[in-house]
């Protein structure tokens, strides 16, 4: 760790500080709107009421504890999961254009998410859209996982000729993941039937209609991926650094690359396993979180969770509001604003030569 | 062995391997012909279908035969002729070995124009063309403005036209939900297929098709010229942008046309030129090979497609997906496309 003087550390504390507040705020005002603004209109204080007492038999209370909390609450923990994916893989590869999406992670995850749904209708159980079965459905994230790492790999050993050089890495992902999308489109396809326009809503991206059950099913697993973001911390700030100089350092750096880019797969593809993949919120959040958070490793991971909270929560809210009853999935909204942040990027990257 | 045949390949002249591409790709055309033709629900025998394809003698046979399977089988050919044709050319003027209309982002903006048309108006099919080629040229604008600032370096421009691609598509998921209607249909098309297209949907395809290719003939030597460096052109009298321009147009007329009956069908306007370059043996062919044999590789592969889409039951756009993601990681891998 390079010495600060403390003048400038204590300065920049105080702003880290500010900023922190500020995150939290917000962060807490958009839990709010998510709770108590929605299709159906209701007074606040009833719904508040509800929120509190939760009594099965009024509406206020079932709107609130069976729609709006576990939907609100999934958002926190897809946000910062997807952020902190995004994050990782960006100093990992040391590629500021890489995220989930981009790698192939999302569309691994969602290959396998749609085989193991075509799997289970065969089997006659149905995971996804009737939730009666949740055995069936803690194994999404397990196979979404499995796909992830699979598509992953296959992208970066495709790029690792060309020294995981930005553009090639970004490209060889783009490729891959079109394929995959093809096999699911393909998948869909032959299997859907009647299903085909949920699943494909599906694979835009969305909260809508989600309840405690995939909160259930994803806490473990959001819990794993933090608990190991915490243990890479140190790692992660030297791996930002030159091979031979991590290396001096005594860092073993392929093995701490690589439990990264797992740790990074099972943040983002627990999340697409049940909400579907959301685009470029890996991406633009570790860039956003950098003008707030300054160089410091720990605070940026902790302002980048933040602030992937309120993108998620702030696109899932602009979804079902801008054309409410009516819902955009929240995927097709990050995606749009995304692509103008990521082409952004892209020109920088390329003004810089590297 | 096939050392042996190797050495067989290189010793033919330009012409005579051209003679062989142009006959491998009609003879897998009339191979697609026998099996589309024969293939289906309903069992025609072949000689019985040749006979009905001559003469309509008002049969059930004869319908399933005359409104059905051929101009289907039309269709598929004046599609691929379609893509491989814009492709070749757009690798031209973009002096881009990646150039692809659907990687330009040109077939994303111009489904999104046609499925906004779809959704809220009811247009006859002439008028959601003329909507797919304004989304298609505002589309192929975009990327080439941004592009432009690279010097149309090729791995940033395709990255810029997938972005492209990516921002219509989630655009036409918005779209679809907000309007509220019945979308299945537009998701079908969106996949990009050639199920149940009729003689409507040929007449519109083979003026533009003909057109660029007679176009496209007639300014081979420009297009050859092109891979010259600008100053050089310049200094030639050559008008580089005029001609650019005039081919874009060309370009997105063909892509907004393949999209307008078929639907987004991607990474066969890359492939084609490739494969004819790989199967002539050199990069640098003339246009005026280049252009016919792609077109006519262009159609063998989506025939092809569409045949084995007729068996699965899969969307024509799927199979063209799984076919050219690979050459495109395989082209992106190669040394000759220049460092970024």
């Amino acid at each position: 760790m390079l010495s600060v003087p403390p003048a400038i550390a204590s300065r920049s504390d105080r702003r880290y500080a500010m900023g922190l507040l500020f995150l939290s705020a917000l962060l807490a005002l958009l839990v709010l709107a998510s709770l108590f603004f929605g299709a159906v209109s209701l007074p606040a204080g009833d719904l508040f009421t509800g929120l509190v007492s939760r009594q099965a038999s009024s509406l206020e209370s079932a709107l609130v504890w069976q729609l709006r909390l576990p939907r609100t609450l999934l958002a926190v923990l897809v946000g910062l999961q997807f952020a902190t994916a995004g994050l990782i893989l960006q100093a990992v590869i040391r590629n500021p254009l890489a995220d989930p999406g981009v790698i192939g992670v999302s569309s691994g995850a969602g290959l396998a998410v749609v085989a193991l749904l075509l799997v289970s209708d065969m089997a006659g159980a149905d995971p996804l859209i009737g939730t009666n079965q949740p055995s069936m459905m803690a194994w999404l994230p397990v196979a979404a996982l499995f796909g992830g790492l699979a598509a992953a790999s296959l992208v970066l050993a495709m790029s690792w000729r060309a020294k995981l050089c930005p553009i090639r890495l970004t490209l060889n992902g783009v490729a891959v993941g079109a394929v995959l999308n093809a096999l699911v489109m393909w998948t869909i396809i032959v299997w859907g039937g009647a299903r085909t326009e949920i699943a494909l809503i599906w694979l835009a991206g969305s909260l809508y209609g989600r309840d405690f059950l995939h909160l259930q099913v994803l806490w473990p697993w959001c819990l794993v991926g933090i608990l190991g973001t915490l243990a890479l911390l140190r790692p992660l700030s030297l791996l930002r650094l030159d091979d031979a100089v991590s290396a001096s350092l005594g860092m073993r750096g392929l093995f701490w690359r690589v439990t990264a880019i797992i740790v990074a797969v099972i943040l983002a593809a627990s999340a697409v396993a049940v909400t579907g993949p959301i685009g470029f919120v890996g991406l633009v959040t570790p860039h956003l979180s950098r003008l707030l958070a300054g160089p410091d490793e720990r605070s940026l991971i902790v302002v980048n969770m933040m602030v992937g909270s309120i993108l998620m929560l702030s696109a899932d809210l602009l979804g079902r509001s801008l054309i409410s009853p009516l819902e955009i999935p929240a995927g097709a909204l990050t995606t749009l604003l995304g692509i103008p942040v990521f082409l952004l990027l892209l020109h920088r990257q390329r003004r810089l030569g590297i | 062995m096939s050392r042996h045949l190797v050495d067989t390949w290189a010793d033919f002249s330009l012409t005579s391997r051209a003679v062989w591409i142009s006959g491998l790709s009609l003879v897998a055309i009339g191979a697609t012909l026998i099996g589309s033709l024969v293939w289906g629900d309903y069992g025609v025998s072949f000689s019985h279908a040749l006979e009905l394809v001559a003469y309509d003698d008002g049969s059930d046979a004869a319908f399933v035969i005359h409104e059905i399977r051929f101009p289907r089988l039309l269709a598929a050919m004046l599609v691929g002729s379609a893509l491989g044709l814009s492709g070749a050319i757009v690798q031209a003027i973009t002096r881009n070995p990646l150039g692809e209309p659907g990687l330009l982002g040109v077939t994303a903006g111009a489904s999104f124009a046609m499925a906004f048309s779809m959704t809220f108006f009811s247009l006859p099919t002439s008028a959601e063309l003329a909507f797919g080629t304004v989304g298609g040229i505002s589309a192929a604008a975009l990327t080439l403005a941004i592009g432009m600032k690279a010097r149309l370096d090729p791995l940033y421009l395709t990255l810029t036209g997938m972005s492209v691609n990516l921002f219509f598509g989630a655009a036409i998921i918005v779209m679809l939900v907000s309007a509220n209607i019945e979308v299945n249909g537009i998701y079908y098309w969106l996949t990009g297929s050639l199920v149940n297209r009729t003689w409507d949907h040929v007449a519109i395809l083979w003026p533009w098709v003909v057109s660029g290719l007679i176009l496209g003939l007639f300014g081979a030597g420009r297009l050859d010229a092109l891979i010259l460096d600008e100053d050089v052109l310049a200094s030639l009298g050559i008008r580089v942008t005029t001609w650019r321009l005039l081919f874009g147009v060309v370009v997105v007329m063909l892509a907004a046309v393949a999209v307008a009956a078929a639907g987004p069908i991607t990474f066969i306007g890359l492939v084609a030129p490739h494969i004819v370059r790989f199967g002539l043996g050199t990069q640098g062919v003339s246009h005026r090979i280049l252009l016919p044999l792609s077109a006519l590789v262009g159609a063998a592969l989506v025939c092809a497609a569409d045949l084995a889409a007729k068996w699965q039951e899969v969307p024509v756009g799927i199979l063209c997906v799984l076919l050219g993601g690979p050459v495109l990681v395989y082209l992106v891998g190669r040394r000759e496309v220049s460092d970024a």
